[in-house]
């Protein structure tokens, strides 16, 4: 099991430690040192590091790298969900999982893992019950805390071996709302013809649920066949979904996932945007670069936020180019250029008025011509379409007399970094 | 200096605040401690000021010092013995919760005192009436068991804690199960769970209620539970398939982890198979679009799954394309698969991302995308050209590394398809100059050793790698010495100086003993025997085969019983790297029906690594065949051998004796034989060998055996009845036994039912420790006595083996009821493979009853157990001839009358489980088709009788 935890920095500083059975010495982050040398990005550490008596599992998210011990075989992935949960939890607790909130908040952060943990098992993992246990630091936990002198509750969280350990029972609110948010993530390769080499969508709904007492919702939805590969929160009823292809559950308070899905690439997606490119260099260290941006099959709504990143080859020395909407910047260290588009109009069909940045590279005097152009990296925000075109015909309450006030969003977007353009 | 002082102060005012009369100020200092602690600072000199805030009643408080007291009463035994009273205390404290932390806080005190105090709290917590309390007393057995493990076995809790497994609530159920699981992995040995069809069930029904992590442990419970039969096995898929969906990717794959083991017991045709296969892609896909971490732990095991049932995720290939930013272990992992995903259809998307992959900037990365494309060629036969294209394409971006890489695939292209490419050796060459990486001038060295007639200046070229022969790798020395002497067999006129060179500079001026050995071995062979030398050396090499990088089956098997482990993540057996703890063997249950599924391994050699050797095996020894009757070269000959004999003066005198002895040795029998040594040695010792595996009296009965059989019926027959025998057909090919090929068929002689069974070895090494098993089946059958082959088996020989079966096995009812399942290990592998005993084999000799007997018998099994059908006469026996012929199957006719015309023949058949089958034949004279109609007890026999009787009558 889980014997021991470090958080690292990226600076290579184990600034937080946890055992769960006996206490491991801190030597041990020599060997997930030793691997982080060898490696050029952060991000390229192998997950599972072993060392001649144990086997660390190191995650990497939000310049925090967290570390588990384990001393015998256990499935890797269990502890890999399990940190990455502890860094949810953390988020949850403080705003967010950063060195100093953690170094801010040392004794609940203890309490917390000490909670969660017991001799390396999990223990309490639920946000809901957690709170209930450690609350946390807030305001209103410092004025209580003046008043009563005391914090902690005494009694058992009441809900937690029911069948719904999710969801507190005595949730109260005076102005009763569920938002739904439709997110889907756009993840594609596009080679230089504008084919598409492979593209999928990664959808969520994230849920935001402000609703007293025991509330049971159902979700219906227009065209629900198109989701044929789901992972489902802990609370939704499988039966119910695969029977009549309903959403039905009964929600845990606050915000959470209820599902995630995945759909795949053999029925290949509308692209909402297109980039017209044109690089070429030139012999005596100078090219030409010229992109521009248009969108395509948007059904009306327009691009929000789209930037297009491009990291040159090394031989580049210096980009000048002046783009038609938004801002460009070149890093000539990491060569990184960005173009800040903006928003892109749909009515701007007229492709004279489409965004365009074009202008000259400069390459280091005596460097080969570069053998491949550069990828292009591009970001993007659609409001009120989901691209998948999946649609929520209904939201229904059973279990509770009030009625809320229920909304349902949509959003298209990309991944960082997973919708890429090769030139 | 000051920093002590510091530090010295920083305690001591803890110390007072800790002292202090308020709650208040005692609290926050609490908190600074345990602050302090979890930055690894060390405030066990606080102990008995922490242990004094333990008396006041605030739960808060409370967990701080039980935070404390669980870091620091390891030091401190003498003092955490205070504690004890408090625990007590708390462990019959009205609120469950704090029940409960007193209970988890002892455990995880490893302090005898305190451990000691631990049981009686412990067991009644595992009865506690509230399920909060007993989930975490299920836990503390687990801890206990970590610190003390005879006072568990003492105390019982191992049996209190198997009670839990049928405990009401779920999460208590999951936290019995994960607790059970922690001991057993401690402990192996022991048999920790009871693993039956109630227990499981339990576990399925807790499995839908309680926590994700408790449904990992469910779940890898559940694997290690072997299904009673396919329908057992199919029920738990159906149950567990839901979790598929889970959003906790740890349980998706102890799901899949379940499924792909009981699959394994299921009819691959059957639609339910095609179902799930269809239901088991979608997650591992979503698995994919997660964090890299999980996506890295996915992909090893994808990676298994794909190597184990590659149609699961056959239409997936593009999630496998790679993005520059994905970090490089997931890249290459992707890399991996998408090779192993590879078929006809879609190479042509495949190697426009491999071609794309190689223009990036990681070095690594690049080199694996070359390799890559190698390995379609390899793998995919019609998309060979394209793939050498792309190379060539590459070859010419002139970057150093992609170069070099291309040249070492492209040997391997060479040796799968010889005699296709070599237009573009040319190529290769300009590219000479550039090569630094050993591996990549060994493989150049090869192709111009391989392919020296084409290159008209082959000579040069490895002239140019001789000059500084002293500074190469080792890899690339051996590979220039062997491709010179090539050079000499294929062009011996212009390059006899180089020979003499390349063997001066091995013999005399280097230490390393592979090369000098070889160096002697090639320059003996050359001096004595240059036929055999150009037999050997320019030996047909075998071809490499396509999926060199598959693990074996046998690995892949156990790795696929650990999936989701660090063993899927390693690719290694957990025995090979968890430390000192005995590991048991996972093995995937086996299916009991027709053909097993590794049909679609087809391995010879496991990695590079062994083929390598093949290759330089291959080489050894060797000469020219037109050697003598070239003049010019008697002359080249008389100066090897001089300088041989000069070296051997110079070294010591043991050296020469040995290569002597060596030497003549190889020498001697390819002179004999003509260079294929093995069929006389395979007469040399197969005989004994035969003499050792067969009863004495059974040689003759061989020849008897065949007398009978040709000559037909009558006369010797009745004095040593032997039944028909089907010629052997081949069990294991080589392609699937690793080189050994079994072909095998059954007898029966002497009343015994025999095994005969050919096994040749058609692998490159000997074989040894061979070793037989039978599955259990449905008439019992196991050896007699064990297989004894006492001699190796060497390459290319065959011994025939004859291995007596008896009848009173413990018995498994097979479908076919004569199929059976054989197991032959040896120091290779083992194989797996299916057979079918003739039915006829099992026909005993004294199934002779009398007629009223017959008569009775007949009347008494009921009319709807007769069976009829048409026989075919085919050789136009005659009734003399048919009933002879059958007699000597054991079949007996009990008598023979005349109806209506129509000779009615009334026989008999006892299998050798004691089951009698009556037979009535009708024949109409002048008619082919004999009426037959037969009546069983057992039906179920009826129609491999038909098929005996078939049988029997067409053979010759």
């Amino acid at each position: 099991m889980i014997h021991s935890l470090f958080i690292i920095n990226e600076a290579g500083d184990a600034f937080m430690e946890k055992h769960w059975k006996t206490v491991v010495s801190k030597s041990i982050c020599d060997y997930f040192y030793e691997a982080q040398k060898k490696c050029v990005n952060p991000e390229d550490i192998p997950p599972v590091i072993a060392t001649p008596h144990h086997y660390l599992i190191n995650i990497y998210r939000n310049n925090l790298y967290f570390v588990a011990v384990l001393t015998n075989e256990i499935a890797p992935l269990f502890v890999i969900e399990f940190l990455h949960r502890i860094m949810d939890l953390f988020e949850n607790y403080f705003g967010e999982c950063t060195e100093k909130s953690v170094k801010d908040n040392y004794v609940i952060v203890y309490e917390l893992l000490d909670e969660i943990l017991d001799s390396g098992l999990p223990l309490i993992t639920e946000t809901n019950i957690l709170k209930e246990l450690i609350k946390p630091p807030n305001l209103l936990r410092k004025v209580a805390h003046f008043v009563t002198g005391d914090s902690t509750n005494t009694t058992l969280p009441s809900k937690q071996l029911s069948n719904i350990p999710w969801r507190p029972f005595d949730v109260s609110y005076r102005n009763n709302e569920a938002f739904f948010d439709i997110v889907e993530e756009i993840d594609a390769i596009i080679d230089q013809n504008g084919t598409i080499v492979m593209s999928e969508i990664q959808g969520y709904i994230d849920c935001c649920i402000k609703l007293s007492g025991m509330p049971d919702l159902t979700l219906n939805f227009v065209n629900p066949r198109l989701l044929d590969d789901i992972s489902f929160h802990p609370c939704v009823r499988l039966r119910k979904w695969e029977s009549e292809h309903v959403l039905s559950f009964i929600p845990p308070d606050g915000n959470f996932r209820l599902i995630s899905y995945h759909i795949a690439t053999q029925n290949t997606i509308c692209m909402p945007i297109y980039v017209k490119h044109h690089i070429q260099y030139r012999e005596g260290s100078s090219g030409r670069f010229e992109l521009t941006v248009g969108p395509k099959q948007t059904m009306g709504k327009s691009l929000e936020n789209v930037i297009i990143e491009c990291t040159m080859p090394k031989s580049v020395l210096n980009c000048t180019l002046t783009p038609s909407q938004g801002k460009s910047t070149f890093d000539p260290i990491k060569k990184i250029l960005i173009w800040n588009i903006g928003t892109i109009e749909t009515k701007t069909q007229n492709s004279a008025h489409l965004p365009t940045i074009r202008g000259n590279i400069i390459l280091v005097t005596g460097q080969p011509i570069p053998e491949s152009n550069p990828i292009l990296n591009i970001s993007f925000q659609i409001n009120q379409l989901a691209i998948s075109g999946i649609r929520v015909q209904r939201v229904d309450m059973n279990g509770e007399i009030y009625k809320p006030y229920k909304g349902v969003k949509y959003i298209t977007t990309v991944k960082k970094g997973r919708f890429q353009i090769r030139t | 200096m000051a920093e002590i002082e510091s530090k010295k102060g920083e305690i001591y005012e803890l110390k007072a605040e800790l002292n202090s009369d308020k709650r208040e100020r005692k609290k926050e200092a609490l908190k600074k401690v345990i602050a302090s602690m979890t930055v690894g600072k060390d405030v066990s000199q606080l102990f008995p000021d922490v242990i004094n805030c333990m008396q006041i009643d605030n739960l808060e408080l409370k967990k701080l010092v039980y935070l404390y007291l669980m870091n620091y009463a390891k030091t401190q035994p003498e003092m955490a013995i205070l504690a004890v009273n408090t625990f007590a205390k708390d462990c019959n404290d009205p609120s469950p919760l704090i029940r409960a932390l007193a209970v988890r806080t002892m455990g995880c005190i490893r302090v005898d005192k305190i451990t000691e105090h631990l049981c009686e709290p412990l067991r009644k917590c595992l009865k506690d009436e509230d399920p909060y309390v007993r989930k975490t007393a299920a836990v503390c057995v687990a801890k206990l068991y970590d610190i003390n493990q005879q006072l568990v076995f003492d105390q019982g809790f191992l049996d209190l804690l198997k009670d839990l497994l049928s405990d009401s609530n779920p999460m208590v159920v999951a936290n019995a199960v994960a607790a059970l699981s922690e001991i057993s992995e401690q402990s192996p040995q022991i048999q920790v769970f009871d693993l039956n069809g109630p227990t499981v069930n339990k576990l399925l029904t807790a499995l839908n209620e309680c926590s994700e992590w408790g449904q990992v442990f469910i779940l890898d419970t559940i694997a290690n539970y072997p299904p009673k039969d396919d329908k057992d096995a199919q029920s738990i898929c159906e149950r567990i398939t839901p979790r598929l969906a889970h959003a906790n990717s740890a349980v998706v794959l102890s799901t899949v982890k379940v499924l792909m083991k009981f699959l394994e017991l299921i009819d691959p045709n059957s639609e339910f198979v095609q179902n799930l296969y269809r239901k088991l892609a979608p997650p591992l896909v979503t698995l994919l679009s997660t964090e890299p971490e999980i996506q890295y732990v996915a992909l090893r095991n994808i990676n298994l799954i794909v190597q184990k049932r590659s149609d699961i995720l056959k239409n997936e290939m593009k999630v496998f394309f790679v993005k520059y930013n994905d970090p490089i272990y997931v890249k290459l992992e992707k890399l991996d698969i998408m090779i192993r995903l590879t078929n006809s259809n879609n190479i042509a998307q495949v190697l426009a991302e491999l071609k794309e992959y190689a223009t990036e900037v990681d070095v690594d990365f690049v080199r694996k995308a070359v390799r890559a494309i190698g390995r379609c060629a390899i793998k995919v036969e019609p998309a060979a050209e394209r793939c050498v294209n792309t190379l060539i394409d590459l070859i010419q971006t002139k970057v150093n590394y992609v170069v070099q890489e291309a040249i070492v695939v492209i040997k391997d292209i060479f040796r799968k398809y010889p005699n296709k490419y070599e237009s573009i050796i040319a190529i290769l060459c300009e590219n000479l100059d550039s090569l630094d990486e050993p591996e990549a001038r060994a493989s150049m060295i090869w192709i111009v050793g391989e392919y020296a007639e084409r290159i008209d200046n082959a000579d040069e070229l490895l002239e140019g790698f001789l000059d500084g022969f002293k500074d190469e790798n080792n890899q690339v020395q051996l590979q220039l010495l062997t491709a010179i002497v090539k050079l000499f067999l294929k062009k011996p006129t212009e390059t006899q100086e180089l020979v003499t060179k390349v063997l001066t500079l091995v013999t005399q001026e280097t230490d390393n003993p592979d090369l000098r050995d070889r160096g002697y071995i090639y320059w003996r062979l050359l001096s004595t025997d240059p036929k055999a030398a150009k037999e050997v050396v320019l030996a047909e090499k075998p071809l490499i085969s396509e999926e060199t990088d598959l693990l074996e089956p046998t690995l892949l098997d156990e790795l696929i019983c650990h999936i989701g482990s660090l063993a899927s993540v390693y690719h290694k057996p957990p025995n090979t790297f968890v430390e000192g703890r005995f590991i048991m063997k996972k093995k995937l249950p086996f299916r009991t029906g027709i053909h097993h599924e590794y049909e679609d391994i087809t391995t010879m050699q496991t990695n590079q690594q062994q083929q390598q050797q093949v290759v330089i095996s291959s080489n050894v020894g060797s000469l020219i065949d037109d050697f003598d009757m070239l003049g010019p070269m008697s002359n080249t000959s008389s100066t090897t051998m001089n300088t041989f004999e000069h070296t051997q003066q110079q070294t010591s005198s043991a050296i020469p004796n040995l290569l002597d002895d060596e030497l003549s040795s190889i020498l001697g029998l390819d002179s004999n034989v003509g260079g294929h040594q093995t069929p006389m040695m395979n007469t040399n010792t197969s005989l004994p060998i035969n003499r050792l595996t067969t009863s004495t009296g059974n040689d003759l009965d061989d020849l008897f055996g065949d007398i009978n059989l040709h000559t037909g019926p009558s006369s010797i027959s009745f004095s040593s009845p032997n039944t028909l025998v089907l010629p052997k057909e081949i069990w294991v090919s080589a392609q699937k036994g690793k080189g050994l090929e079994i072909s095998g068929t059954f007898a029966r002689r002497n009343n015994q039912i025999v095994m005969e069974m050919d096994f040749t070895n058609k692998a490159l090494q000997s074989m040894n420790d061979f070793a037989l098993q039978l599955n259990r089946n449905s008439f019992g059958l196991t050896p007699l006595q064990p297989l004894q082959i006492l001699n190796p088996l060497f390459p290319n020989q065959t011994i025939p083996i004859q291995l007596i079966l008896n009848a009173n096995g413990p018995i498994m009812k097979m479908d076919p009821l004569t199929n059976l399942q054989i197991a032959i290990k040896n120091n290779i592998d083992i194989f797996y493979f299916n057979c079918i005993v003739p039915i006829h084999i099992l026909f005993v000799h004294n199934g002779e009853i009398d007629k009223m007997t017959f008569l009775q018998t007949w009347q008494d099994i009921p009319e709807n157990n007769e069976i009829k059908y048409q026989l075919q006469n085919i050789n136009n026996l005659s009734i003399d001839d048919l009933q002879n012929k059958l007699r000597l199957n054991n079949i007996h006719t009990i008598t023979r009358t005349i109806i209506e015309q129509k000779e009615m023949l009334y026989q008999t058949i006892k299998l050798t489980n004691g089951i009698f089958i009556l037979i009535e034949l009708k024949i109409t004279p002048g008619n082919r088709t004999i009426a037959f109609s037969l009546k069983t007890k057992v039906p179920d026999v009826a129609n491999l009788i038909i098929q005996a009787y078939e049988l029997i009558l067409s053979s010759n």
